[in-house]
């Protein structure tokens, strides 16, 4: 059996807000490579916050997140941007596309931080562009495009590095049901087409049918592990 | 200005010798290669806050130039009261205007160095209050320059009572302050006898002054209203050089003579009419710094998830606080030419209406380029801390950062954050 290429060991998040607020308690959650994990539960239960601490966008109070054998306790800040940017993709809620940049260059963009050459930089953008239906619009800005199209670019953006693992925060959460089956599909396709891990946050529960493993959680623990047969496929 | 700043980074890269050196250089030239398009992209697409911010450093260095150009033409004129002499000490002799019809000017111009020995200084006041200053011998002699304020003095006829007073040399015997003595002053029609208080003793030349030469009760005789805002007195801490500047600087149709060269005199005249300037170029710094912070930090607090994606995306936390730096240097560069170019305007305009002429001095465009450097750390120290001390969900999910990174800070919020 593989290696987990994500895992964390009681992993718990205290917000020093008024008598403090236990975000995330004492997690443990495994993530294999190729693996589409869907991380459920209500508004407030502590996804996003699981989601930041696996990222390595936010530090846990205790406990530990290891990516790919390496603990994320034991690097610096600066460690830690290096290690987002060559392992981990993100997708946000919000899409979070720089406004300044064009569609392309907001693809290239994780490609320019770790120094690809330009004329990789350049095939890698259009190829992603084409996987995710928006080459026709690269040259367009972030505010010219709908919100699903705003979405796919920003998958391809997480994809453009080719990460471990790809952390999206209820990447439907801001769509119409159209667009959200849009994107979802496209998880699904990367996903099965070029084994690509995933790990979603999301009350949406169409998610679910593409899951190979659903985790339920509540009030920050972890309530039940759901494995499932297999993908969806699109 | 990007491309330049990169391909400068790249040259540093090649030239510097030690590996630090060149790490450091490799580091920031990758560094600038990445932020500067950003940087690049956020000016043009804010051109109005972005302008706003170079008119602020713009007006800083106009202000900073035009008045380093009013301090310079200011020192000019006062250098050009100067007569420097090779004496053998310190002597001042002063003359705060014009001469009367009977003194004869030539009598200064005339007085061989041999003949200058420094013996005494006196100050003498005429029955108007008007004043001069004669360099005098021990025997109370006239031997060195002379001149006196315009005003009205008898013919013939020396002035009654006690016109003025006198410094005399410390190992002159017998004079005290406070006495009153008699000195000769020579006109086209006679000496004139003039009467002096001796207010003080001279002490041995260029050696710093430890205490006032005139005793407070000599000037009590000698009245406030005569004294009021003339003497560039001897007092604690001035050397003779600096009383030299400040009496040149008091009188402004005056002459100073004394032994010290044009170079140290120009140091000092300068010195002093920038003085002030200097008090304002730090108001100004402390302006523009002012400005740029609050645009800066704007910036910052409307921009939160756009540094957040970034951050997240990778972007280490210098990386980050260079981009911020490389947007507002990027304006205070454009704006420094700005006020190179309103302040060159300014002169040309004021030069039109006003003599003397003011110059545009390039030792001021170069000390300007340093104010708006000065201007852009003071003002984006802040705003880059506050972006490299964020945490990426901070950033991201618009919450409050601190300046402390301790993370009680936050439990604590007395100082609200930002």
């Amino acid at each position: 059996m593989s290696e987990p290429i994500l895992r964390c060991n009681e992993l718990h998040k205290r917000f020093l807000v008024g008598d403090g607020v236990d975000a995330v308690k004492d997690v443990r959650l495994l993530v294999m490579p190729g693996e589409f994990v869907v991380i459920m539960g209500p508004s407030g239960c502590g996804k996003t916050t699981l989601l930041n601490l696996l990222g390595g966008l936010d530090r846990p109070t205790h406990g530990e997140v290891i990516l790919q054998n390496r603990k994320f306790s034991r690097l610096s800040e600066n460690q830690l941007a290096r290690m987002r940017r060559t392992h981990v993709g993100f997708v946000f809620q919000f899409f979070n596309l720089l406004p300044d940049l064009t569609a392309a260059e907001n693809v290239a963009l994780p490609m320019r931080i770790t120094g690809v050459d330009d004329r990789e930089v350049a095939r890698r953008t259009l190829e992603l562009l084409d996987e995710v239906g928006m080459v026709d619009r690269a040259a367009h800005s972030p505010h010219e495009l709908s919100g699903g199209e705003q979405q796919r670019v920003a998958v391809a953006r997480a994809l453009a590095n080719r990460p471990a693992v790809v952390l999206a925060d209820e990447p439907t959460g801001n769509l119409d049901s159209q667009s959200g089956c849009q994107v979802m599909d496209l998880f699904a396709r990367f996903n099965s087409r070029h084994g690509q891990t995933f790990v979603i946050a999301s009350h949406d529960q169409a998610f679910v049918e593409y899951a190979t493993k659903v985790v339920h959680m509540l009030d920050g623990t972890v309530v039940r592990v759901e494995e499932r047969a297999g993908v969806m496929k699109p | 200005m990007m491309g330049w700043a990169t391909a400068a980074g790249q040259w540093l890269s090649r030239q510097s010798g030690a590996l630090w050196r060149r790490n450091l250089c490799r580091q920031l030239g990758a560094s600038l290669r990445l932020v500067c398009p950003l940087a690049r992209r956020h000016v043009a697409r804010h051109r109005l806050q972005s302008a706003l911010l170079a008119v602020v450093v713009s007006v800083a260095v106009a202000a900073y130039i035009l008045l380093t150009a009013v301090g310079a033409t200011a020192s000019r004129q006062a250098a050009a009261q100067v007569l420097p002499l090779g004496l053998p000490a310190d002597l001042l002799a002063y003359a705060p205007g014009p001469l009367p019809a009977d003194i004869d000017r030539r009598v200064f111009r005339v007085v061989e160095i041999d003949y200058w020995e420094p013996v005494a200084v006196a100050e003498v006041y005429t029955a108007s209050g008007r004043y001069t200053a004669l360099g005098l011998r021990f025997d109370s002699r006239l031997v060195a320059g002379l001149s006196l304020t315009s005003g009205r003095w008898p013919v013939g006829r020396p002035p009654g009572g006690v016109h003025g007073h006198a410094v005399f040399p410390d190992t002159a015997g017998g004079m005290i302050p406070g006495m009153v003595t008699t000195l000769g002053v020579p006109g086209q029609a006679g000496w004139h006898e003039v009467r002096v208080l001796v207010t003080g003793l001279y002490h041995s030349p260029g050696a710093p002054v430890s205490g006032p030469l005139v005793s407070l009760d000599a000037l009590a005789l000698l009245g406030e209203a005569v004294h009021g805002g003339v003497v560039g007195w001897l007092g604690p801490g001035y050397t003779l050089r600096s009383a030299v500047a400040k009496l040149g600087g008091l009188f402004a149709q005056g002459v100073v003579i004394t032994r010290d060269t044009p170079q140290e005199l120009a140091r000092s005249l300068t010195r002093r009419s920038l003085s002030p300037v200097r008090a304002v170029m730090g108001l100004v710094v402390t302006l523009a710094a002012a400005g740029l912070f609050n645009l800066m930090l704007f910036s910052f607090l409307r921009r939160k998830r756009y540094l957040g994606t970034l951050k997240a995306l990778g972007l280490e936390s210098s990386e980050l606080g260079l981009l911020l730096v490389a947007e507002a240097g990027f304006m205070s560069f454009l704006g420094m030419f700005g006020g190179w170019v309103l302040a060159s305007g300014l002169i040309w305009g004021i030069n039109r209406y006003n003599e003397p002429a003011l110059r545009l001095e390039v030792g001021a465009l170069a000390a300007s380029a340093w104010l708006a450097a000065g201007a852009l750390v003071l003002g984006s120290w802040i705003p880059v801390t506050l972006t490299r001390r964020a945490t990426v969900d901070q950033l991201l999910y618009n919450r409050r950062v601190y300046l402390n990174p301790n993370p009680s800070c936050a439990q604590c919020g007395r100082c609200g954050g930002f």
